[in-house]
């Protein structure tokens, strides 16, 4: 086909440089829109799925499938589930992590008002080894009776807190009573990055119980698999016990979640939508005042769709220049925002994908932006066109 | 930005709380029904045996090691079978599973979810059929013989693991499902 | 035959209630190497018969065969490419590309030629001399006197070197001196470069350099102009030139 060249469409652009800027950061606002609902998605998606290899198995009381923070496991059956023959062991240590989990309300000692709710997981040193995602970035582990807690990188933001009010020795308080930090910990794409960690005996103090939540065990693939464990809890009916992959526990609370992340979607894309409206309401203007252009270029013998597709083109490099800004300014100031919600937070994640769907939109805007105006332009007859 | 996103969520998640998740009903697995496959022959029974005694009696009194004969049904907890395993969970007949009571929409009856626990605990037994080696052979009973959730078996075995918190594991050597 | 033959050439349209008869059963015969002067008052139908000339417009009924092609009848895309080779086509407000130099503008209707970028260039530089206007390839419109942007307009016309050089009051929104240099530059055209020239225009300075004056009225020829269509040619002269509707 015969083309007008690139650089007329490149050149238009600098026609009217107001309009331009406008139009680079309306679509920028959209893509920005768009890439945040991603990364809400994604970041969710990604804290509430395990890598594939993951072979630990949750054991849980009896009937309290769902939330490991409701359930309830006696400390004689960490000790029977100690005993699996399939569970890994390393230098004679075995992955069997008995755990406490509650959601108490922390808050700062600078703080007036009353604490968030934040999910607090009190853990024996096997914990590190069971839960291999945790990296202790600063500091140390709690020591017990002493305490002492450790955060997760995303406690910050489930608390609404600045970073320096977190920082090593500054305190918490649990119903009044100060707790040292001694550690940072990141845990990057789980649930476990927005949770504070003290010790098991600690927890189980404040919280007042002498059992424990669930026991997370790592299997050895050689020594045997699931179903070991699924054997154990249904032959120790006396233990009340329920076994489930990790990354079963976590599919059902995904699951469980759907409808936000179907939410998010649902309105991101009704305001991607209301922009691509805007879009239009602009495009049309602009295009509008061209219409005598239009005209002299089909004068000239370009063919319609040779117009059209410059003009698309014109809108294409404003909109996806907008998106290369969004997904910058995406980047830096969205990536790993903490999202509050019922169980934790969870970090925004704005990774290759997520940029990459933004750019898309970008460009799908700037094409559906562009063609209804183009079209409603090219309708009009040449010789009308060039009197307009 | 922010706002709305913490917006939808809250959204969501009062709409959604206090939900009953009804996406966990157990897959159909194993053999189809009244075929027995992989297990030993003169398993499955084909007359009930005479003296079968409820469970939650039987289980009173049974000791390691004793042989006993009882009538149950399959579940008592969530997942009754094991998948792969010739294990599963049966529970006294006298105790309602959540059909038997009006109104009730449970997806999963067999669960029992509507019983005290300790009284679930007391009246429950695991009954496994165990290969050479006394582990349970690698196969479902899902399935097998017409064993399914709820049904109602009787079970002629020996006793190899009890205590007074609940335990009882019966290693069987024959099984009858009721039908109908 | 004659290069352009118009056979009960007629256009209608509705605006309304009302039907509009720009031009009415028109017959016209223009050979090639005229330079043919369209006057007439608004809406007599003069732009109307240019635009079907230029295969712009399509007519309501009739006959309309250029060198011999009926170009009523080819499709859009064909006419498209058909105009491009054929006809130059010139504005009375130029229409340049405002964000493109004098060069580029006149280089536009050569970028869908199969032309290298080696004649490609020759073409416009010859076109740009033409004109007299090659000092200022350079410059922008924004840049240029309403004279000198007709002389871009023009070069681009003459660029894909077309047999039929068409203007729509050419020397509408010029000055007289303006005017003068343009209409010399088109007898020049005409006569050295043989270009069939028809121009549309209120002008009466423009007859003394056209070889015919037609005078059209209510989409008809007339023999001549009446006295009230005179009038106002000479009022028109010295000013802006009205908008044929």
């Amino acid at each position: 086909m015969r083309l007008l060249p690139f650089d007329y469409a490149t050149r238009n652009l600098g026609r009217s440089p107001g309009r331009l800027v406008l139009a680079v950061l309306g679509s920028a606002l959209v893509v920005l829109l768009v890439i945040a609902s991603a990364a809400f998605v994604r970041g969710m998606g990604s804290s509430l799925s395990l890598p594939e290899e993951n072979s630990n198995v949750i054991f849980l009381g009896a009937g309290s499938e769902e939330s490991v923070e409701r359930s309830e496991v006696s400390t004689r059956a960490a000790e029977v589930v100690a005993t699996l023959p399939s569970v890994r062991t390393r230098l004679g240590e075995r992955y069997v992590s008995p755990e406490v989990h509650i959601a108490l309300a922390i808050r700062t000692e600078e703080s007036q008002v009353e604490g968030r709710l934040t999910p607090v997981r009190g853990v024996r040193p096997t914990a590190y080894l069971v839960h291999s995602q945790v990296h202790i970035v600063g500091g140390r582990t709690p020591t017990p009776g002493a305490d002492e807690l450790m955060v997760g990188g995303l406690v910050g933001g489930q608390l609404g807190v600045d970073a320096s009010r977190l920082a090593l020795g500054k305190t918490l308080l649990i119903d009044g009573r100060p707790w040292s930090i001694v550690g940072h910990f990141r845990a990057p794409h789980t649930v476990m990055d927005a949770e504070i960690w003290m010790a098991l005996t600690d927890l189980q103090v404040v919280g007042q119980r002498d059992d424990l939540s669930c026991v997370v065990v790592t299997l050895d693939p050689a020594l045997g698999d699931f179903t070991d464990a699924e054997v154990l809890a249904a032959q120790r009916l006396d233990l009340e016990l329920t076994a489930m992959r990790e990354v079963d526990y976590y599919g059902a609370l995904a699951r469980f979640y759907a409808p936000i992340r179907a939410m998010v979607l649902v309105t991101a894309s009704l305001i991607a939508l209301g922009g691509i409206l805007g879009g239009l309401n602009t495009m049309v203007a602009a295009f509008a005042a061209r219409v005598r252009e239009v005209g002299t270029l089909q004068v000239l013998g370009y063919p319609r769709r040779a117009i059209i597709l410059s003009f698309v083109q014109e809108s294409v490099i404003v909109a996806a220049t907008g998106a290369l800004i969004a997904g910058v300014v995406g980047k830096l100031l969205l990536d790993g925002i903490a999202v509050r919600f019922s169980m934790g937070a969870f970090g925004l994640v704005v990774d290759a994908p997520v940029l990459a769907i933004g750019i898309a939109a970008g460009i799908i805007l700037g094409i559906v932006g562009a063609l209804p105006p183009t079209l409603r332009c090219m309708k009009l007859p040449v010789g009308q066109a060039l009197r307009g | 930005m922010r706002g709305l996103i913490m917006f939808s969520v809250l959204m969501a998640t009062f709409a959604f709380a206090g939900c009953t998740t009804k996406d966990s009903a157990p897959k159909p697995g194993g053999a189809a029904g009244g075929v027995s496959s992989g297990l030993p022959d003169g398993i499955m029974l084909s007359s009930a045996p005479a003296d079968a005694k409820p469970l939650g009696e039987v289980k009173k009194s049974a000791k390691k090691g004793d042989k006993v004969t009882f009538v149950a049904r399959v579940g008592g907890t969530k997942h009754p079978f094991v998948d792969g395993r010739a294990t599963m969970i049966v529970i006294d007949s006298s105790l309602a599973a959540c059909d038997a009571l009006e109104d009730d929409d449970c997806a999963t009856p067999w669960d029992y979810c509507c019983e005290p626990r300790e009284s679930k605990t007391a009246n429950s037994a695991t009954v496994q059929i165990v290969g050479d080696d006394g582990k349970p052979l690698a196969l479902s009973l899902k399935g097998q013989g017409g064993i399914e959730e709820l049904v109602t078996i009787t079970v002629v075995g020996v006793v190899t693991e009890k205590n007074d918190e609940g335990l009882m594991v019966v290693n069987a050597s024959g099984v009858h499902v009721k039908k109908g | 035959m004659s290069l352009i033959e118009c056979r009960q050439l007629t256009k209608k349209y509705t605006r309304g209630d009302n039907e509009i008869i720009p031009l009415d059963e028109l017959d016209l015969s223009i050979e090639a190497g005229a330079f043919l002067a369209l006057m007439g008052p608004s809406g007599s139908g003069k732009t109307t018969l240019l635009n079907l000339i230029a295969g712009i417009d399509r007519p309501t009924a009739g006959e309309l065969r250029v060198e011999g092609t009926d170009i009523a009848r080819l499709s859009r895309s064909k006419l498209a490419r058909w105009r491009s080779t054929h006809i130059g086509y010139i504005f009375q407000l130029y229409h340049l590309v405002p964000v493109l130099t004098a060069y580029e503008n006149v280089e536009l209707p050569l970028l869908i030629q199969p032309i290298s970028r080696k004649e490609r260039h020759a073409r416009v530089a010859q076109a740009l001399e033409l004109a007299g206007i090659a000092d200022r390839h350079d410059h922008y419109p924004r840049q240029l006197s309403g004279g000198q942007e007709q002389r871009v307009a023009i070069a681009r016309s003459l660029v894909t070197d077309p047999p039929i050089l068409l203007a729509d009051e050419p020397t509408g929104d010029l000055d007289r001196a303006s005017s003068k240099a343009i209409l010399e530059l088109l007898l020049r055209l005409n006569t050295e470069l043989g270009k069939t020239l028809i121009i549309v225009t209120h002008d009466p300075t423009t007859t003394h350099y056209a070889k015919e004056t037609l005078h059209l009225e209510k989409g008809r020829l007339v023999s001549e102009a009446p006295p009230a269509l005179a009038a106002e040619v000479k009022s028109a002269g010295d000013g802006r030139g009205e908008r044929d509707a």
